[in-house]
């Protein structure tokens, strides 16, 4: 059986006072996510899950279930309140993700992790060539060599399927879905163990989403990547999921193969939302 | 020893939105052994599906064993393997199922959706679709349609690529739920004769659902009724 990159044990995020109450008092069977007694917002209220090598998991739920604040918190961008998080790398070291100090996250975010995010404005900087954004990420992983970066910037533009005549333009120049690409390329240069993919078909149309799907699914089988994808599509997890979580009001309400989830959801908002698919 | 040995299987639905518990079938024991065509008949509704869908995991059991014996001879219970245990299963080929429907990205021709199962196991593009092109021609799919997408095929062609990369890696275990229900009557003998003589030279399990009482008594070495 594959061994584990990633396992989430009862991770919480709180944003206020916090109070004895707020994880009994919210969650899916209040249907709220908003302590009555303090008024605190728990976006998460202790999630556990685990992901083993090459496997996708998908992320699914309602806007302001969690799903976003989760992978946030895995990649750093945020703080949890509690909870652990471990990740081993390729090369079998075992690391406490909410332990590191700030110069070991970014060692981690610049070598071992992707991330690419709905809003290519985060993923990307706009004052730089695309060419240059992808080597940004090389050259913060420790890459020198200028020879080598610029080849490593070209086979992974021409992996997302991005024309080299345009290596050298700015991003603002580029199509939505060319910009998604972009992130992509970016996220999976320094050869990460770990990718989160936060819904980042979302806003695109329908063309252009089954071609994202389809490079990721090729890259997938390319490059051994685990991933994890949040999305409130259910047809991007049937596509690229092997396993789904569902999380609603900051917990997970069920979690199975993602098929199996689809097709027999054992939870009522699960069954809810699945009847509700168009 | 059998390659499926189901021991008291029963399957309920709970539909929350009426709270109403549907019971499909109760405590229900058959085996399949290797190279042997076993075919679940019934009315409609009765769970056949459900039977197929408990064993690939695409629904959860209730009670009761599913056990599969794997190459190495080992028993497991499909019922408290792992997740990730059931997807190693899935992807080394070791069950297979083929439903009705064909889920397959857009835009992707037939030949690479028939090559998907070697891809993911790592195969090199060009010797998997390679290999695809050799199975299509076993399914009778025209030439001309192999670089197209199935998304704009008719049923029954839609249905033989469908076969086609169920078949592809010639599964240990292989599910078909109503597998020649969109091809006419003299494709659906073909289809099915090439699939039985793969049954009996590789010694697959297979476990079907059928409807059509002629497929049934051709290319069935035993039936089971589920009531």
């Amino acid at each position: 059986m594959a061994n584990k990159v990633l396992e989430v044990n009862n991770v919480k995020k709180v944003y206020g006072s916090e109070c004895p109450d707020c994880l009994q008092s919210t969650g899916p069977e209040h249907a709220s996510n908003i302590c009555p007694s303090c008024g605190s917002i728990v976006a998460l209220g202790g999630v556990s899950f685990d992901l083993h090598a090459n496997e996708c998991l998908g992320i699914v739920g309602e806007s302001g279930s969690g799903k976003s604040t989760l992978v946030k918190s895995l990649y750093f961008d945020q703080s949890v309140t509690s909870g652990k998080a471990w990740f081993t790398d390729q090369q079998g070291e075992r690391i406490d993700l909410f332990a590191q100090h700030a110069a070991q996250q970014r060692w981690l975010r610049n070598n071992r992790l992707g991330m690419v995010y709905q809003n290519p404005h985060i993923g990307l900087n706009f004052d730089f060539t695309v060419g240059g954004n992808i080597a940004e990420r090389l050259l913060m992983g420790g890459s020198r060599n200028y020879a080598k970066i610029r080849s490593s910037v070209q086979s992974y533009l021409e992996k997302v399927e991005i024309p080299l005549a345009r290596m050298d333009d700015m991003p603002a120049d580029f199509s939505g879905g060319m910009q998604q690409r972009v992130q992509i390329a970016k996220a999976l240069v320094t050869k990460p163990s770990l990718l989160f993919l936060d819904e980042v078909t979302t806003g695109l149309d329908l063309s252009v989403q089954a071609r994202i799907l389809d490079l990721i699914l090729q890259l997938r089988y390319d490059l051994d990547v685990a991933m994890i994808v949040v999305t409130h599509d259910l047809g991007v997890v049937r596509l690229l999921a092997d396993r789904t979580i569902v999380m609603k009001n900051g917990q997970v309400v069920e979690g199975g193969l993602t098929d199996q989830v689809l097709h027999d959801p054992q939870h009522k908002y699960t069954q809810r939302l699945i009847s509700s698919e168009l | 020893m059998p390659i499926l040995s189901v021991q008291n299987l029963t399957k309920t639905y709970f539909v929350h939105e009426q709270e109403r518990l549907v019971s499909t079938f109760k405590n229900l024991s058959f085996e399949v052994c290797a190279g042997e065509s076993v075919v679940l008949s019934g009315p409609s509704g009765v769970g056949k599906s459900s039977i197929l869908n408990c064993i690939y995991r695409t629904c959860l059991s209730d009670t009761g064993k599913i056990l599969f014996t794997q190459r190495d001879q080992d028993q497991v219970d499909l019922i408290q393997l792992p997740d990730a245990g059931m997807l190693a299963l899935r992807k080394s080929g070791d069950i297979g199922f083929v439903t009705q429907f064909l889920h397959s990205l857009p835009r992707k021709s037939s030949l690479e959706v028939v090559a998907q199962p070697l891809l993911k196991q790592g195969w090199k593009k060009e010797e998997a679709l390679d290999a695809a092109a050799d199975q299509l021609k076993l399914f009778m799919l025209r030439e001309s349609l192999w670089n197209l997408s199935p998304s704009t095929f008719s049923g029954g062609e839609r249905q033989r690529v469908n076969l086609a990369r169920g078949m592809i890696l010639q599964p240990r275990l292989l599910l078909l739920d109503e597998p020649t229900a969109s091809l006419d009557q003299a494709t659906s003998v073909k289809v099915m004769e090439h699939i039985m003589e793969v049954i009996k030279t590789q010694k697959m399990a297979v476990l079907s659902i059928f409807h059509d009482i002629d497929m049934i008594e051709n290319f069935s070495d035993k039936v089971i009724t589920v009531s």
